[in-house]
């Protein structure tokens, strides 16, 4: 009895076929990136970057094949669902890296199709979402030196962040978290850029985005500034004027960064105080640079006033905007227990502690 | 008198070409005696048996005179029955029958074509004692006993085998091997009906768990080892006419411990007993999850190397799960045949065959590489342990199917079974995967590193052998 009924079970697991049922590696297309794209009427167009598992029989050798997919829609899933029209395999996005989102779809409005990059099983939270600021089929079109997939160059360049500290990213997961607590973020914003030879896929900045819709293009300046006061930096570089030489400067290496943040009611206003601390290496000095602590110090006060200002730069100037891309809601009713009031940002005065510390250069190990 | 038993036994072994009855004469009247021409040794019977009755013709009608002034030889007996009689001849030894006496006994004579020790041939080591087990189960016990000077070491014998009569010797050290598992052991040889034993596995069969691929008896050709184990509290089994002795009780432990862990340096022990866990592991689970990887699970395999495996299997006509079990097969095939084959013709075949097949199997599109790697690594890794070869090849090819099916929820419901079917398992009472089960009774400590030799060897019985 007891082997009947195990038996049974066993046969009514297979029956179990769920998204996931089995299929060979092979037999899929695997998309790389999908772009999502609006058309005047209102319909959804995604654009799908995929790659086909390819062996020639001639010599037996094996490579892959990048295809291009466009698909239409009332709904992202009808769109996705067009573009298996014209593929001999099932599309796999298990292996996309990125959502990118144009211009002008991000402008209409995110809302009508992330849901479905949440929903669908085989779309991974760990996604990036970007925003693309130029045409569509120029960057599909664009052919990459580094990278043959675009999906995976794009994932590479925002892995890549923590060589510049102006560059924002956020993740699938991040972003409809954010955005379902209603609070605006900031998303990459990728641009195409020609260069003497060839035209290069860049990151351009942040696109901000407040109820789903793209509210604003954050500077790559501005950059800077907000992973200051978000703690994300990781490294990057600070240029400073040379003490000992005015027009030449002085590149400060960030090592660490780490930023503490109070927030407190102070009378009728309500105070974000940011302290900053940056431990940083001299990386180059134009000219030369005597190493003394009064140059050092004089440096870091410098790198500490270039932070504050750009800090309060782009702080003021998306509070002149209202557009609370530093949580200050989410921190109010962490803060307070108690829904934020509206306008938070602009009853907010940021408070600025800023501390540069300069180790020596590193030691040049390698003298081949 | 006693003319009854001379007309059974010839009545009885007439027909055995092998089978010789010399008559003498003496004084008191006619001494038969009977043998088995191969298993005694001539030259003895000639010279200390017949040679004590023609130098005496004059012999009293007396028993005790006959073993005190006639016959040299060192172990004389009298002999019960006519059954007795029978085996006493067929075990190699002479059988004195009297027309003038009413006792009969029989005088040992064993002479027959033995092999000599030798190297084991399953059980290599690079350091340590050298000498194996040989089909006498004399030259067995005396090779253990040559280990152990110990008085509680004991050697009980027994026949079993309704047809073949074998001699089966338990050994175990009296007041460290527990007396409940003596007991156990001795009860399950006394109670088969075997009609022969010809190896020890007749008997394993009796005393492993049934249905399952694992041995949950352990054997070894190897005198040192089953000194160990003796030593250890455990019982030795062993059968005339096979170089292996059975050891028990058994753990899952032990298929990955080898003869010379104790032997060379510790560590060196230590990290080689580690690699051959992580190969039985590798082993079982590799090609399931690899079934499941390609076939369910590709979010889980990083970008470029999904790439890699979905162009290499690109033009395989046939399924992952099939294409797995078809180069699972094929190596099965190759193992087999280098096994069965002459040892030089076999290793050369088994290597030659395998860079043949796979690589044609790639080349012809029935393989990808992946598979073929994945297949050959859990191959190899099977051979660390070849105890449990047989477990894996089951185990394997279920995680596959079950893989293949459900995906990595298959895959996980696979090795729940596997390590539940572990644990259901026992060595003659006591948990064949210990220590994860019960253990309160055991006190044994080389699980899965080797500890100094001075912590480990002591009994495993905790004072159970007192009972």
């Amino acid at each position: 009895m007891k082997k009947v009924f195990l038996l049974l079970l066993f046969v009514i697991s297979l029956t179990l076929e769920g998204c996931f049922n089995y299929r060979d590696l092979d037999k899929a297309l695997y998309v790389t990136s999908v772009i999502v794209d609006s058309s005047d009427e209102n319909t959804v167009e995604i654009y799908a970057e995929a790659f086909r598992p390819f062996r020639s029989s001639q010599i037996a050798s094996g490579k892959g094949e990048r295809i291009l997919f466009k698909g239409k829609g009332k709904t992202a899933f009808e769109a996705v669902r067009d573009l298996n029209l014209t593929s001999s395999y099932k599309l796999n996005y298990t292996q996309n890296k990125v959502i990118i989102y144009t211009k002008r779809a991000a402008e209409k409005g995110l809302d009508s199709t992330i849901d479905f990059f949440d929903r669908d099983q085989e779309f991974l939270l760990r996604t990036y979402v970007v925003v693309f600021l130029g045409d569509p089929e120029q960057i599909l079109k664009i052919d990459l030196k580094e990278e043959e997939y675009l999906g995976v160059f794009i994932y590479n360049l925002i892995e890549n962040l923590g060589a510049s500290s102006r560059a924002v990213a956020l993740d699938t997961n991040d972003f409809l978290v954010r955005s379902y607590q209603k609070v605006d973020c900031v998303v990459t914003a990728i641009d195409v850029r020609s260069e003497v030879s060839d035209k290069k896929v860049e990151i351009n900045g942040g696109a901000v985005i407040g109820k789903f819709k793209l509210l604003d293009i954050m500077t790559r300046n501005e950059g800077e500034g907000y992973n200051f006061l978000i703690d994300k930096i990781k490294t990057g570089t600070l240029e400073i004027s040379n003490p000992d030489s005015t027009s030449k400067f002085v590149t400060l290496e960030i090592l660490n960064s780490d930023t503490k943040t109070k927030f407190y009611k102070d009378g009728d206003k309500y105070i974000l105080k940011k302290k900053i601390n940056v431990k940083t290496s001299v990386g180059e000095a134009q000219e030369g640079l005597s190493f003394d602590k009064n140059t050092l110090k004089k440096i870091s006060n410098t790198a500490e006033g270039n932070i504050t200002k750009a800090c309060n730069l782009v702080y003021n100037n998306y509070r002149k905007k209202n557009l609370d891309i530093f949580f200050l809601k989410l921190i109010y009713e962490r803060t307070f227990n108690k829904p934020a009031p509206d306008n938070l940002i602009n009853d907010t005065d940021l408070e600025l502690d800023v501390k540069v510390d300069i180790e020596g250069s590193s030691d040049i190990k390698s003298f081949k | 008198m006693n003319e009854d038993y001379v007309e059974f036994i010839n009545s009885t072994l007439k027909d055995n070409i092998d089978f010789k009855q010399r008559t003498l004469k003496c004084s008191s009247g006619t001494i038969n005696l009977f043998f088995i021409d191969n298993l005694c040794d001539s030259k003895f019977i000639s010279e200390y048996v017949i040679d004590g009755f023609l130098q005496n013709y004059y012999i009293e009608k007396d028993i005790n005179y006959i073993k005190e002034e006639i016959l040299i030889g060192n172990s004389i007996g009298d002999v019960k029955s006519k059954e007795d009689a029978l085996l006493h001849i067929l075990s190699g030894d002479v059988l004195i029958v009297f027309d003038f006496i009413q006792e009969k006994i029989f005088t040992e004579a064993k002479g027959y074509v033995r092999r000599g020790v030798s190297q084991p041939e399953t059980e290599s080591v690079l350091k340590g004692p050298r000498e194996g087990f040989t089909e006498a189960f004399v030259d067995n016990i005396s090779l253990i006993r040559r280990k152990i000077k110990n008085k509680n070491l004991k050697f009980e014998s027994m026949t079993n085998g309704t047809e073949t009569n074998t001699v089966i010797v338990l050994a175990y050290i009296k007041g460290t091997a527990p007396k409940a598992l003596i007991d156990e052991i001795k009860n399950e040889i006394k109670n088969n009906n075997l009609k022969y034993i010809l190896d020890i596995n007749y008997l394993e069969e009796k005393l492993k768990n049934k249905k399952t691929f694992f041995d949950t008896v352990g054997f070894t050709e190897k005198p040192d080892i089953a000194a160990s184990k003796l030593l250890e509290g455990r019982v030795v089994i062993i059968v005339d006419g096979t170089p292996m002795v059975i050891t028990a009780p058994y753990f899952f432990v032990e298929n990955f411990q080898m003869p010379d862990d104790y032997y060379v340096n510790k560590y060196y022990a230590n990290s080689t007993r580690i690699i051959r866990m992580a190969a039985f592991i590798i082993s079982v689970i590799a090609p399931g999850l690899y079934v499941s990887f390609e076939t369910y699970h590709f979010s889980l395999i990083s970008t470029n190397f999904l790439f890699r495996l979905a162009v290499s299997r690109a033009g395989v006509p046939i399924p992952v799960v099939a294409e797995v079990l078809l180069m699972s097969f094929f190596f099965v095939l190759l193992r087999e045949a280098g096994i069965r084959l002459a040892q030089p013709i076999g290793q050369a075949m088994s290597i030659v065959g395998a860079l043949i097949l796979g690589d044609a199997a790639v080349g012809a599109g029935l393989a990808s590489q992946s598979t073929i790697v994945v297949v050959a690594l859990s191959s190899i890794c099977s051979f660390l342990a070849p105890k449990v070869y047989g477990g894996i090849l089951f185990w394997t090819g279920i995680l596959i199917v079950l893989s293949a099916l459900l995906g990595l929820a298959g895959f996980i419901i696979g090795v729940y079974m596997f390590v539940s079917h572990l644990a259901s398992l026992d060595s003659c009472g006591y948990p064949y995967l210990f220590p994860i089960l019960d253990k309160s009774n055991i006190n044994f400590k080389d699980v899965i590193i080797r500890r100094d030799l001075e912590e480990i060897s002591k009994g495993i019985f905790n004072n159970e052998g007192e009972k």
